[in-house]
């Protein structure tokens, strides 16, 4: 029996584990994820909120009313439609269709759910109907607009879809988050949502494609943490590297020949970068981007991004070749990749992005003041500073120099991504970069799919952004 | 109520309903608590609290200390590992070697293990065949080594037939053999209540006439007394030790045998032992399994074991049956009714 | 200290307000006062809500405090058990009253035919001394009594495991499970091991064939547990382990419901409008509760499908807070922890196996369901002891709770019986010595 007891203590305990952890798994998962839960647009917990309380005004950061609730209680938003569907994929529409928009991800808040008791109470016996609360974004939708309209008007990208997200680099701040095609949500019709090219997905957010040739920032930020005077090794480029059984090109078939790793990033060169990559091998690679966040997690509080991906599972060597250059399922959303350029300009530190400037309640209490956060730090500040120099190159006399702006010394790289969609061979662009200014510490993503040159199409989308946080930004 | 007052209520009552909640949980919590260690304290003053007898080695080889005392509980495993009830550190069993239960009937049940070998006073068996019962004075030969059963007081059985108390073991001074018929018994008891009669008897006219030869000798010059038996006091009579000391003196013609009792039930030509009990109130036991005890006052244990009762009027300790005290009873017991054993 | 004098003392300390009983039971009946008061006040006035603050507290004074006098029965297990019920009621009738629906006060009858069986599984452990012939009795007519649905059965939430006996529909897989602690812990306290080895095997396929999995899942590691209790046999109890994890695999390819049910444990949120509704709403429900809850009767618990059985937990968490949850996840730790005390205080392995396997069934089972509503695991169909609706889950966590209750009454009894032989032998070893008495 004496067995038997022990035996019984031993099983006992078990059990309570069990328990306990499904306890603790319960705290967690509450306090982690349940604003996510919670702020899904399906939530009939609003539907029957908003019976009873008044939905709170979205403001931009510049005071610009974004939506707010009529006299009959519907929610209205911009009176031009212009204004109102560029800036549909950051609020999100009435009905849901636009997942985790402020609109609904931040319902808690415009709903009145966090609303304290003593209020509630002063409320009710002033006889007032309640009301949300009035959240005011970090974000400026005239950019929005403005982005919208520099797509339009670039030939190749007029009505190819994309998308287009600035970032104060310092603070984290999102000052502008573009989907395109944009809709109109006060008017949502039956072309809307057979369209092809589905209006009701933000690219900026949920997509996650190739980010090409912008991730060699990564690859030579690897690089020149491992390998050793890789700043003065020469390269070959000869127009065609041999990986395996497969020649790894450049654009345009361009041969560099002889070519050190600053030039390399300033022409762009896939050789070079193929063989660094080989050089360093996959995990040193691996090791860097999920220093800069690939693979993780991101549970940002204010926003919904999905995961950036580098692969972890063993691979052969022209798979970790065309890694270097930012293909073969390395995969990215427009928004990390604008975060990685914001970590080169702010001396390696990577911010999170937030977009709630405040939140306050109709009666003045504040409830919420902008915080920054460190998500990260994603290399060493002597390694930013080599990027940058690089990345100035870019812009200066490289691949990047339709993103020129006078007056501001512009940092970047450009991308030519190649995926495949509906079997065919397509090649998106991507510019990223930021403005290396204490007075504008912007920087930027722009990703046109289907653009085919990064230098040619998403460049000028990007001096178009930044002309105007030079013209209408203190 | 308007739902916005419902609201508030209900938003201000949650605070409410969780502290109640807090405070349950706490005040189960310390309840439990609060059990344990009272059920702690019970099994350190009840230091034999479930258990039911010892083994007592005998002869124990190398390896056991002669005359050991190890304690049995009511169901539980004997081998050479620390972990079973009956730890034996002999070479030749195995880590678990045997099974015992206590059964009321029938006494100890020995069950050992497959391949493993054990003897019941001479009877051997090995491995989950019929298993074989001990009763109070068995002999366990296992290993190389002998124990002896004893049980405690109150675990009664009926003793079978070989399991007799051997004479060559140094013999208790006047235990009568602890094997006779119904019959026998009946007679050795008349016998003794009749010597102890007798002795009684002649103490107390010695000391009447002690008395007179003291009252004589003031009145008058001492005069050696004649036809007086012994200067000396026979020796006191030998109480029973079991009976009690208002017992009314025996007269002699007005013997009667008394019956049993205590039911008794076994077999014609079985053998048992003289019950332990006095004659006043049967020996009490646990309630009979058979019957549905009535409450008695208002609560369904009458006498529960509150331990606020320990704590509040707590007797001083020696109160409770201490080792040596309960040792002493049981060699007693022992002594008394089986012929002895080891002299300790 | 004469048998009057202790008499006395117990009696004064009976009235003691101080008492752990007293002190839990007060508390109790203050929370279930307040909670059926406040949820009668919603609306308009609930003239039966407003009975139940009152009846309720009465019942669980006279359930908690007069009961164990009459019956043997362990206070703190039955404290605890009947606060569980009196939750569920008091939840139930809040989504009683915009339901229209009356599932509280048919709890709060459940709940008696509960204390019934209770009673009669306490009478059960302690008064039957010869289980050699009954068991077989026991094994055959549970067997019978669980193949029943098979043939007669009626299907609901896709498993076959109920029997509608006029009018009242019935899952016998939940009786089935008293029998088979019965079972296994008489086969296995004698060692036998292919008795009982076949009486699960055989359950097991009966339950696999109704497609009953949650109940299949609690039978397996049960028995799994007491048998690693009795034997200590760590590589059988491994081996028995993965083939544990080796069935759900071959489970998970063959079935395709089980597939579903793993899919949308991981991605509820794909499946919204389909099968992952359930456990989409359970967790917006839960996350709406936040820490402290939205309130007693507000939220939206209907929304939930079967909010009522399996996924009441969600309504608590979401009424109450996450906070009140783990609360209740500790009161069942501390019935496990009593359990446990009364399995090592068992005199015989018969009584002991049997309490452990009542105290891990509990456990088991309110893991399984705590684990599926908070997404830990995926879901299964139990249901939540004591707290969910129904009949039969009632009156099988009663019978649980019986049978540990009358083995710790066997233990009291032989504690009792110790203690008097010990004053007995005090007698004695007073006599020998004493000169002239």
């Amino acid at each position: 029996m004496k067995q038997l007891r022990f035996r019984f203590r031993a099983l006992a305990l078990i059990v309570i584990g069990l328990l306990t952890v499904a306890g603790v798994y319960g705290v967690y998962s509450v306090s982690t994820y349940g604003s996510r839960w919670f702020s899904n647009a399906r939530n009939t917990r609003y539907q029957s909120a908003k019976r009873t309380v008044v939905q709170g005004d979205i403001i931009d950061r510049n005071g610009v009313v974004l939506a707010t609730v009529d006299e009959e209680g519907n929610r209205v938003y911009q009176s031009n439609i212009k204004s109102r569907s560029a800036i549909v994929h950051l609020i999100g529409d009435n009905e849901g269709n636009v997942a985790n928009g402020v609109d609904s991800f931040q319902a808690n808040y415009l709903l009145g759910f966090e609303t304290s008791l003593t209020e509630r109470v002063t409320a009710l016996l002033r006889g007032e109907t309640r009301r949300g609360d009035n959240v005011t974004l970090t974000a400026d939708s005239k950019l929005c607009t403005a982005i919208v309209d520099a797509f339009a008007s670039g030939e190749v990208s007029r009505g190819k879809a994309g998308a287009a997200v600035v970032l104060n680099y310092q603070t984290g701040e999102l000052l502008a988050m573009v989907s395109l095609p944009v809709f109109d949500p006060m008017n949502i019709s039956e072309t809307v949502t057979q369209n092809t090219q589905h209006p009701f997905w933000n690219r900026a957010l949920q997509s996650t494609l190739p980010p090409g040739s912008t991730f060699k920032i990564i690859t030579t930020a690897a690089a020149l943490e491992n390998l050793s005077d890789v700043e003065s090794l020469i390269f070959t480029c000869t127009g065609a590297t041999q990986v395996m059984d497969q020649l790894i090109r450049d654009y345009n078939n361009a041969q560099h020949g002889e070519i050190t790793l600053a030039r390399a990033f300033r022409v762009s060169c896939n050789n070079t970068f193929s063989q660094a990559a080989l050089l360093m091998g996959d995990n040193a690679l691996r090791k860097t981007a999920e220093s800069f966040g690939f693979n993780d997690n991101f549970l940002f509080r204010d926003i919904v991004v999905e995961n950036s991906v580098y692969p972890t599972s063993s691979r052969n060597d022209v798979e970790v070749a065309w890694s270097g250059v930012g293909q073969s399922q390395v995969a990215a959303t427009p928004l990390h990749m604008c975060m990685v350029a914001a970590a080169i300009a702010n001396d390696g530190v990577m911010m999170e992005p937030r977009l709630l400037s405040k939140v306050e309640s109709p009666s003045g209490v504040v409830r919420l003041k902008y915080s920054q956060k460190i998500y990260r730090r994603a290399l060493s500040a002597e390694l930013a500073q080599k990027i940058d120099g690089y990345m100035k190159d870019v812009v200066e006399r490289g691949t990047g120099t339709r993103a020129q702006v006078d007056g501001l010394t512009i940092a970047g790289k450009t991308g030519s991504a190649e995926s495949a969609a509906n079997g065919q061979n397509v090649t998106h662009a991507w510019f990223v970069g930021y403005i290396d200014d204490d007075a504008y510490p912007y920087a930027c993503c722009v990703f046109v799919e289907e653009g085919s040159s990064g230098g040619s199409v998403a460049a000028p989308i990007a001096k178009t952004i930044f002309t105007y946080l030079k013209n209408n930004t203190k | 109520m308007p739902i916005e007052i419902y609201e508030i209520v209900a938003q201000g009552a949650r605070y409410w309903f969780l502290f109640l909640m807090a405070l349950i949980v706490w005040r189960s919590y310390r309840w439990f608590v609060r059990d344990r260690r009272q059920r702690k304290k019970r099994m350190r003053l009840l230091p034999d609290a479930g258990y039911i007898g010892e083994m007592v080695v005998i002869d124990g080889g190398d390896e056991l200390q002669k005359g050991a005392a190890l304690p049995i509980p009511r169901e539980g495993t004997l081998g050479r590992s620390r972990m079973n009830d009956l730890c034996l550190p002999l070479q030749h069993i195995k880590n678990k070697h045997c099974w015992f239960c206590y059964d009321r009937e029938e006494g100890l049940r020995m069950e050992p293990y497959h391949g493993c070998t054990i003897a019941i006073d001479g009877e051997e068996r090995t491995g989950r065949r019929d298993p074989l019962y001990m009763q109070h004075g068995s002999r366990l030969t296992i290993g190389g080594a002998e124990l002896r059963l004893r049980m405690f007081a109150g675990f009664e059985t009926a003793l079978r037939p070989s399991a007799q108390p051997t004479n060559d073991e140094n013999g208790a001074p006047q235990a009568a053999p602890a094997i006779m018929t119904q019959e026998q018994f009946a007679q050795w008891q008349a016998q003794q209540m009749q010597q102890q009669y007798i002795q009684q008897m002649t103490y107390l006219q010695w000391m009447a006439q002690q008395q007179a030869i003291a009252a004589a000798s003031t009145a008058a010059p001492a005069s050696t007394p004649s036809g007086n038996p012994s200067p000396l006091p026979p020796t006191a009579p030998e109480s029973d030790g079991y009976e009690p000391s208002d017992e009314p003196i025996y007269d002699a013609s007005s013997y009667a045998p008394p019956g049993p009792s205590r039911q008794i039930e076994f077999d014609h030509g079985m053998n048992f032992y003289p019950p332990t009990d006095s004659e006043e109130d049967p020996w009490p036991y646990a309630p009979n399994p058979d019957a549905f005890p009535m409450p008695e006052e208002e609560d369904f244990y009458a006498q529960e074991l509150d331990e606020d009762l320990t704590d509040a009027a707590a007797p001083p300790k020696s109160a409770y049956v201490g080792h040596d005290e309960s040792e002493a009873a049981k060699k007693a017991f022992w002594d008394r009714y089986l012929g002895g054993g080891e002299k300790r | 200290m004469s048998k009057r004098q202790a008499y006395e003392a117990y009696r004064k300390e009976r009235q003691d307000k101080r008492r752990p009983d007293r002190r839990m039971c007060s508390a109790m009946m203050l929370f279930f006062f307040s909670g059926f008061l406040l949820i009668s006040l919603k609306n308009e006035i609930a003239w039966q809500g407003l009975a139940l603050s009152i009846v309720v507290p009465a019942l669980i004074y006279v359930a908690t405090m007069w009961l164990p006098r009459f019956f043997p029965a362990d206070k703190l297990l039955l404290s605890i058990a009947n606060f569980l019920c009196a939750l569920g009621v008091l939840i139930l009738y809040s989504t009683d009253l915009d339901g229209g629906t009356s599932r509280g006060i048919q709890q709060a009858m459940y709940y008696g035919v509960g204390i019934l069986v209770m009673l009669f599984c306490i009478m059960l452990v302690r008064y039957i001394r010869r289980w050699s012939f009954f068991i077989y009795v026991i094994m055959f007519g549970a067997a019978l009594l669980l193949a029943l649905p098979l043939a007669i059965g009626t299907e609901q939430n896709g498993a076959t495991n109920w029997i509608n006996i006029g009018g009242t529909s019935l899952q016998p897989s939940e009786i089935v499970k008293l029998a088979l602690l019965l079972v296994l812990s008489y086969f296995m306290s004698r060692n036998r091991l292919l008795p009982w080895l076949l009486f699960a095997l055989f359950s097991l396929g009966v339950l696999m064939l109704q497609k009953d999995l949650g109940t299949a899942l609690i039978y397996y590691f049960t028995a799994l547990f007491m048998y690693y209790a009795a034997t200590g046999n760590l590589l059988m109890t491994g081996f028995g382990l993965v083939g544990a994890a080796g069935a759900s695999v071959a489970g998970y390819m063959m079935f395709a419901h089980v597939k579903k049910r793993v899919a949308i444990w991981r991605n509820p949120w794909m499946y919204y409008e389909t099968s992952g509704y359930q456990i989409v709403q359970m967790l917006m429900a839960i996350a709406s509760g936040g820490l402290f809850g939205v309130g007693l009767g507000l939220g939206s618990p209907r929304v939930i499908p079967v909010y009522f059985t399996d996924c009441i937990f969600a309504v608590i968490c979401e009424q109450f807070g996450i906070i009140f949850g783990v609360l209740v996840l500790v009161m069942y730790v501390i019935m496990i922890l009593r359990g446990t005390s009364i399995a090592t205080s068992a005199r015989h392995s018969f009584h002991g196996l049997l309490a452990l396997g009542a105290t891990s069934m509990l456990g088991i089972q309110t893991f399984v369901i705590i684990g599926g509503v908070l997404k830990l695991i995926p879901l299964t169909g139990v249901t939540m002891p004591f707290v969910s609706y129904g009949g039969t889950s009632m009156v099988s966590c009663m019978g649980l709770i019986g049978l540990l209750q009358g083995v710790d009454s066997l233990n009291r009894d032989d504690l009792s019986y110790d203690y008097e032989i010990s004053r007995s032998l005090q007698e004695t070893a007073d006599l020998p010595d004493a000169d002239n008495r």
